[in-house]
Parts: structure tokens; sequence; C-alpha cells
């Protein structure tokens, strides 16, 4: 049976998203089953205009490296943070959920209102459900 | 397995990862396993320092066998036989 | 009878070589992300904490935490310039780094500092190096090295100090019975 990971992914910040996809593509390396619920802060991130841009994400840490971040990224052909997630949904079993009153505060109720590699758009329940029965369990 | 030996081997597959920082290596390496069958020599190109731990760690756990790693200049090549 | 009895055997060490498979050792895996003094110091005094409860501690620190392991005195030999820009503009080491909230211009973090050494908390240097008597494990994701420009001549002696990527970390992390992301 393959592995589980439950990712909480609660930051909606560049430099946590890209962390978030560089564990999320060795979970895929792994085939891990791996079921992401996208918590406040990162369904700003998945909404389908911030989703496309991402100058429109700030930094958890450090805000005024921001510009050196991107160049670095850019230099090291790091992915921006969206292609990691694209890219770990090819290989492996990756389901992004939506926490669908995180959306909603952000003004985004339907799954159009969403980037298309969102999968469905849950209750909270889900997510503990997830949690609990999971090998990896991470809250970002 | 001996570094002579090691550079011996003619691989049935060589994946060259080296413009790719982690976790670049380490997909690149999954996706090619696929393409080989069981008891074929994969060879993994890569100048990301952390990949030297990362595949092998790998492929121990997906029971692939991990037969060494050689050092050239700028560089390093791992050796894998797919289970 | 006796051929019954042989089968019950191999289905039990079946099952059991199935459990170990599924078992989680008692180890605390933890990213280390965040290159504040705070989450950086409740890292660390879990991570002591929990070597204390004789877990195994594997610690895998990444972007901005790593700036925490810079060792003030050394010197960085060769860099490219936008690595050595990139890395001028961080903090070098425990003593550098700042607050997340409540920084105030370095008014928090003086006040925390102090509040500290009356109240005989462990600063992030004691509580390093108590972690690596303790045999913490500290791995380093070599990917973020590279993007924050910083290099291996310029890290603190650490005993159990490691380079790796993020496919160490998960193998770690999957056999662990507790997982953190600070």
């Amino acid at each position: 049976m393959p592995k589980r990971m439950t990712m909480a992914l609660f930051s909606g910040s560049i430099d946590k998203l890209t962390a978030a996809g560089v564990v999320l593509t060795g979970a895929a390396a792994d085939d891990m089953d791996v079921d992401i619920y996208v918590l406040l802060q990162g369904a700003r991130a998945f909404r389908k205009d911030v989703a496309a841009d991402a100058t429109k994400l700030e930094m958890a840490e450090n805000p005024q490296l921001k510009q050196e971040f991107l160049d670095s990224l850019k230099k090291l052909n790091v992915n921006p943070w969206l292609e990691f997630f694209r890219e770990a949904k090819e290989l492996t079993n990756v389901k992004i959920h939506v926490c669908g009153l995180a959306g909603k505060i952000w003004g985004a109720e339907k799954m159009e209102d969403f980037n298309e590699l969102v999968d469905d758009i849950v209750g909270i329940s889900e997510y503990i459900t997830a949690a609990q029965e999971s090998d990896v369990h991470l809250f970002i | 397995m001996s570094q002579e030996e090691l550079v011996a081997i003619q691989a049935d597959k060589v994946v060259d990862a080296r413009g790719t920082a982690c976790p670049g290596p380490l997909l690149a390496a999954k996706k090619a396993i696929a393409e080989i069958t069981s008891g074929q020599v994969m060879e993994v190109l890569s100048a990301d320092e952390g990949t030297k731990k990362d595949i092998p760690k790998w492929a121990t756990k997906k029971n692939h066998e991990y037969m060494g790693t050689v050092e050239e200049s700028g560089f390093f090549k791992i050796y894998l036989r797919k289970a | 009878m006796e051929l019954v009895a042989e089968e019950k055997i191999l289905e039990l060490e079946r099952r059991i070589k199935q459990l170990e498979a599924t078992k989680k050792k008692d180890q605390l895996s933890m990213v280390v992300f965040s290159g504040e003094l705070d989450k950086l110091l409740a890292a660390m005094i879990i991570a002591t904490g929990a070597t204390a409860m004789d877990m195994e501690v594997k610690l895998f620190f990444t972007f901005w935490a790593i700036s925490a392991l810079r060792d003030k005195e050394k010197r960085a030999k060769k860099k490219e310039l936008t690595s050595k820009m990139f890395g001028a503009m961080l903090p070098k080491g425990t003593s550098d780094v700042k607050l997340s909230k409540m920084n105030m211009a370095g008014a928090g973090l003086s006040m925390l500092k102090s509040l500290m050494k009356k109240k005989n908390v462990a600063s992030l240097d004691d509580l390093l190096k108590t972690a690596g008597e303790l045999g913490v494990e500290i791995n380093i994701c070599e990917m973020s090295m590279d993007l924050m420009g910083l290099s291996k001549d310029e890290m603190i002696d650490y005993p159990d100090l490691n380079y790796c990527g993020v496919g160490t970390y998960l193998a770690d992390a999957e056999e662990s019975a507790i997982q953190l992301f600070i």
C-alpha cells in the first residue's frame, strides 16, 4: 500500500509555497498518495488570478529580499511554486482540496474561481480525518 | 563495488540531471527508472550535492540496488540497478 | 497437523513483517524553515526536549533557518557576485537572527534576550550546543544553500551536520512518530 501524506497548506507566501512544492515533489518521487488541504492564506494563492501571477504573493520572511529570492530561483532552474504542484500531480496521486470558508473569505466560491489544479472544495472535517490516517502530516 | 568496477559499467540508461537543483535529479531518476527493466543499470549525472545522499536513500527504499557513486570534476555519477 | 502449524507460523511472520514496515520509530522529524529567533528557539527547545524523552531527533534546515547556522567568525572562500550579495543581506549566525513579530527595530529583541537571561532560559547558541551533545542530527537542504548563496565553509562546527535533499527528509519523516514544520 502506498504511504500517505497530508499537507495542511495554511500559508500563501511564495517562500513557503516553494518549500511545500519541493516536499510535494519529493513525495511524488516516492509514489506517496498526497492530500493537500488548502487553508486560509493558501486559498488566496490558488485563486485563479493570483495563481497566474507570482508577484501578487508576499514572502513569509525577509520581504525585502523578494526580488533576490525570485532571481535566485530562476538562476538555479528551480520551478515557480505552482509548477511543483502540477508536476507532482502528473507523477502521483495528489488531490488538492480547498477549504470552502477560506475560499469565500477571498471571494472565490466556485471551482471556476480557482486554478485548474484544484480538485474540490471541502469542509474541515475531511482534513482532520485525513490527518489521522496519514503516515506524514505537515502543517505549512 | 570498487571505483574501477563502477567506471567500467555500461549503463542501460543515462540520465543527465546536471542542469537542475533538488528535487530535479530525484524526479528525473524516478521517471527514467520506469523506462528500464528489472536488472538493468541506470546512471544519473548530477551536480547537486544533496542528491548524493538522496538518490541512494530513495533507491534503497524502492528496493533498487544502489551500486555506488563516481566523482567527476564538478559533478558525479550515481549507479543504480533496477529491482 | 504439523503442516497447519507451519502455515500459521508463516502467516504470522508475514504479518509481523507487515507491521514492522508500517510501525513508526520513536523519532521526531522537523523541517526548520523559519529564520526568526522565536521560532528557532521553539524548534530547538522541542528538539532537545525530545532527546530528553529518548526520542531520535532529525532536523532538516531549509530556506531562512540556515542563516542561523552560519559561523560569524568564518569567511566563505569564493562566491559569485549574486550569491555574495544575497548572502550579505541574510543574518550571520545565532546572534544575528531577529524576532518574527514585535521586533520593534530591535527593542523587542533585546527585551526578549535580557528576559531570557534573567529567567535562565537557554540562548539559541546554548540550545544548539546542547542539541549537538545530545546527538540531534542536523541535515541542511543543499538546494536552499545554493538559493541563498551560502557555502559549506561558513557553517558552524556541529557534530552531526549533513547536507542532503528532500528525499532524505521524506524517508526520515515517514518513519517518524512526530513530524513538524516550523
